[in-house]
């Protein structure tokens, strides 16, 4: 009986049950704000990935005997230096893919280059911020330098015009004096 | 004499009480949960986080801190019509181009 009594007077737990009540509310609001930070950041890295890519995609010239292989080629270039980030890791879910707005297909001129979207959860719990994902679009558009194809087609485009031949044909130029 | 005592006695008081204040606490926790004000900016899809999300969003892909820009979901839309990022108040923050791409 005295063994009861003294199970129903002590107050052991009282504060244990409260501080576990509020800390948990605290602790939400606390980690909701530490997940919007690693968005951000792992955004950041997303980021740090496209652009990589977009430069690899500007200056790649594997000497393609045409204009299309030569862009082809840069685009598998772009990818494959994209995929050596393995931005999944820090995003979440399965890794986004690279998409390409290439200078022979795409109209806009200044949006050559690469991006990507992908979904971030935003926050950690459904009652307090919600915790719907967002859209998150990395874009990078550094363009394309002309391939070494492309400069010779070019060239001779412009010595055809010249000469009224073809680019099989040889055209001498030379400097006379006027 | 001895039902009189057990009666009298003061076991159960505090649990009571305990149930008590702990029923007025969670009616407290309720009513601040459902309450507009914590909505708006703490509740699910509350006015906060919806525009945190929202500038989060904007931000990220444009680097503009700008509310009045509306956050789109299909990039390519973009590319065909007013890009922000290139264009927006009559300038551009590409370094190429001076003036507006022709649509």
């Amino acid at each position: 009986m005295k063994d009861k009594e003294r199970i129903f007077k002590k107050n052991s737990g009282q504060s244990t049950i409260e501080f576990l009540v509020s800390f948990s509310v605290i602790f939400t609001i606390l980690l909701t704000f530490v997940r919007i930070a690693f968005n951000a950041t792992n955004g950041f890295y997303a980021h740090y990935a496209v652009f990589n890519a977009s430069r690899a995609y500007l200056v790649s010239d594997e000497n393609n005997n045409s204009i299309q292989n030569g862009d082809s080629s840069a685009i598998e270039k772009a990818k494959e230096v994209y995929d050596r980030y393995k931005v999944e890791y820090l995003i979440g879910g399965t890794r986004p893919e690279l998409m390409v707005n290439n200078p022979g297909a795409f109209a806009n001129k200044p949006f050559i280059g690469n991006y990507i979207s992908f979904k971030m959860d935003f926050g950690v719990s459904s009652m307090i911020g919600g915790k719907g994902p967002i859209t998150l679009i990395s874009e990078s558009f550094l363009g394309r330098e002309p391939s070494r194809q492309e400069c010779i087609e070019r060239i001779c485009e412009a010595f055809s015009s010249i000469d009224g031949g073809g680019c099989s044909s040889h055209t001498t130029i030379y400097d006379n004096g006027c | 004499m001895e039902k009189i005592k057990s009666n009298t006695s003061e076991r159960g008081q505090t649990v009571v009480e305990y149930i008590f204040l702990t029923a007025v606490v969670v009616s407290l926790a309720v009513a601040v949960f459902n309450s507009p004000v914590f909505k708006r900016f703490l509740g699910k899809d509350s006015e906060f986080f919806t525009a945190l999300r929202k500038v989060f969003m904007v931000s990220y892909r444009h680097t503009l801190y700008e509310s009045s820009i509306n956050p789109s979901v299909n990039p390519e839309e973009d590319y065909t019509g007013v890009h922000k990022s290139y264009v927006g108040d009559n300038s551009t923050r590409f370094f190429t181009p001076t003036a507006p791409y022709e649509r």
